[in-house]
């Protein structure tokens, strides 16, 4: 098996759980209000940019 | 220290110009001489005397920053219909910056002549009829230094970084015509992400949310299974254009039922009010309890709810009122008194619930302000909501109208 792009595979796994708690929350499981939201948000975000910068590195390479 | 840049700097300075020095015969030639490479010495900022076309601001500003003279010509062009304050730049630039003597160090002063005097004056009575026509004149608005300004600095950062990408690529200046190709490509892309967040903002709200953290879910899993056979980097960001706007929608509870605009009611009995209480999905909501027959039993109680905007809740001098709000973001105003933030939950009253007419009001909003007043006008003295004319029939009651009987102290 082909060895994963891990900055891609960590980006695509942070925006679905970020799906995943927003689906939980549209569903009424859970009623997540900003205080809780926003690092769930803050978070996969900087795991996206992280990833971008680290896929921009290795392609310099 | 004396070849170093700071003596160059040093010598750039001086206002007497400095020449190329002749060759010494004496000295040994330079070819045969250990070279040590010096840094350059830092340039200074000099108005052109080629390539001009006004004073030479645009082209000596070019060669300072090592860009091509038109990506700042089309800057400070942009300023012009977008705020003006590169009219001021200009000036003050034509006004301080020494002219280029030709060989990268200050010319002196250059006398006064009449064509000279007539252009600096002419440049400074066109810049004064730009400024007034933009600062509010003709438009009506305030350009000049205004809100525009933040759309110029997007526009400077975008060219910039498309400048300095090039440029590492190429290895070289690029040309203005693939500068502009780049910043109108960024544009371009932000704008397919602003729709993209518009839509994905509205979707949620409307109650299809679910669908919205589905096609998040279906974008992450496509992301993270395509690093195993070929990874598409956009996805994930892509994803997020769509995960935020759900966020913040699902954090603030916003709902959109209730249509869209402004909408005023004003029951004239208890059973005029609408038993599901009133709601709006965005804009201004007023509820004009003012000429409401107050029960015998004193109470009325009701609900509000805006997804995103104002609710504003009207009631005659001297009703007790207990308001509790709960907002995503924003404020909660009863009668002067606001509590405001992030995530809101509270309660305001002004005391009194004896025998006194009172209105208990449950309101609700995801983005907006939730405002109890017998004055319709408090907010609308600060600016935020505009003005009303005189005709309009939210105009403040009279001072000497007639109050219900009882009063409320504040709690």
């Amino acid at each position: 098996m082909r060895r994963p792009d891990l900055p891609a595979l960590a980006a695509g796994l942070a925006v679905t759980a970020l799906g995943l708690v927003l689906l939980l929350d549209r569903l009424g499981e859970w009623d997540l209000d900003f205080a809780a939201m926003a690092p769930a948000v803050l978070a996969a975000v900087g795991v996206v940019l992280v990833a971008a910068g680290l896929a921009r590195r290795d392609e310099q390479r | 220290m004396a070849g170093g840049p700071r003596a160059a700097d040093h010598a750039a300075m001086t206002d007497a110009p400095s020449r190329p020095e002749p060759p010494d015969p004496l000295s040994p030639d330079p070819g045969d001489a250990p070279t040590t490479e010096q840094p350059p010495a830092p340039r200074r900022l000099l108005r052109a005397r080629d390539d001009r076309i006004i004073g030479g601001v645009c082209a000596g500003l070019g060669r300072h920053l090592g860009v091509d003279p038109w990506v700042v010509r089309i800057g400070f062009i942009v300023t012009v219909f977008l705020g003006g304050a590169g009219v001021v730049a200009y000036l003050a630039a034509l006004a301080f910056v020494p002219e280029d003597d030709g060989h990268g160090a200050p010319a002196g002063p250059a006398p006064l002549t009449g064509s000279r005097a007539s252009t600096i004056a002419g440049v400074a009575v066109l810049a004064i009829a730009a400024l007034w026509v933009l600062d509010g004149a003709a438009f009506g608005v305030g350009w000049f230094l205004g809100p525009n300004l933040l759309g110029l600095a997007l526009l400077a950062g975008l060219a910039y970084a498309a400048y300095r990408a090039l440029e590492g690529r190429d290895g070289g200046t690029p040309p203005v015509a693939r500068v502009a190709g780049a910043v109108l490509l960024a544009l371009a892309v932000l704008a397919l992400a602003g729709v993209g967040f518009v839509a994905a903002f509205w979707l949620a709200a409307a109650g299809g949310g679910t669908v919205a953290a589905g096609v998040v879910i279906a974008l992450g899993v496509v992301a993270a299974v395509a690093a195993f056979v070929r990874p598409v980097r956009w996805l994930a960001p892509a994803a997020l254009v769509v995960a935020i706007p759900v966020a913040i929608v699902a954090a603030a509870d916003i709902d959109l039922d209730g249509g869209i605009g402004q909408r005023t009611y004003r029951p004239a009995t208890v059973a005029e009010l609408r038993d599901g209480g009133y709601q709006l999905g965005v804009g201004e909501l007023v509820l004009d309890l003012r000429e409401l027959q107050w029960p015998r039993t004193g109470l009325v109680e009701t609900e509000v709810e805006v997804g995103v905007g104002h609710v504003l809740v009207l009631v005659p001098r001297g009703v007790c009122v207990r308001a509790s709000g709960r907002l995503g973001v924003g404020a909660l105003t009863v009668m002067g008194d606001e509590s405001g933030g992030v995530d809101v939950d509270q309660e305001l009253g002004t005391g009194g619930l004896g025998d006194a007419p009172r209105l208990v009001l449950t309101s609700r909003a995801g983005v907006g302000h939730i405002e109890v007043d017998t004055h319709p006008d408090r907010d609308r003295d600060r600016g935020w909501w505009g003005d009303h004319d005189e005709d309009d029939p939210l105009a403040p009651q009279p001072p000497d109208a007639p109050a219900p009987a009882g009063d409320c102290e504040r709690t």
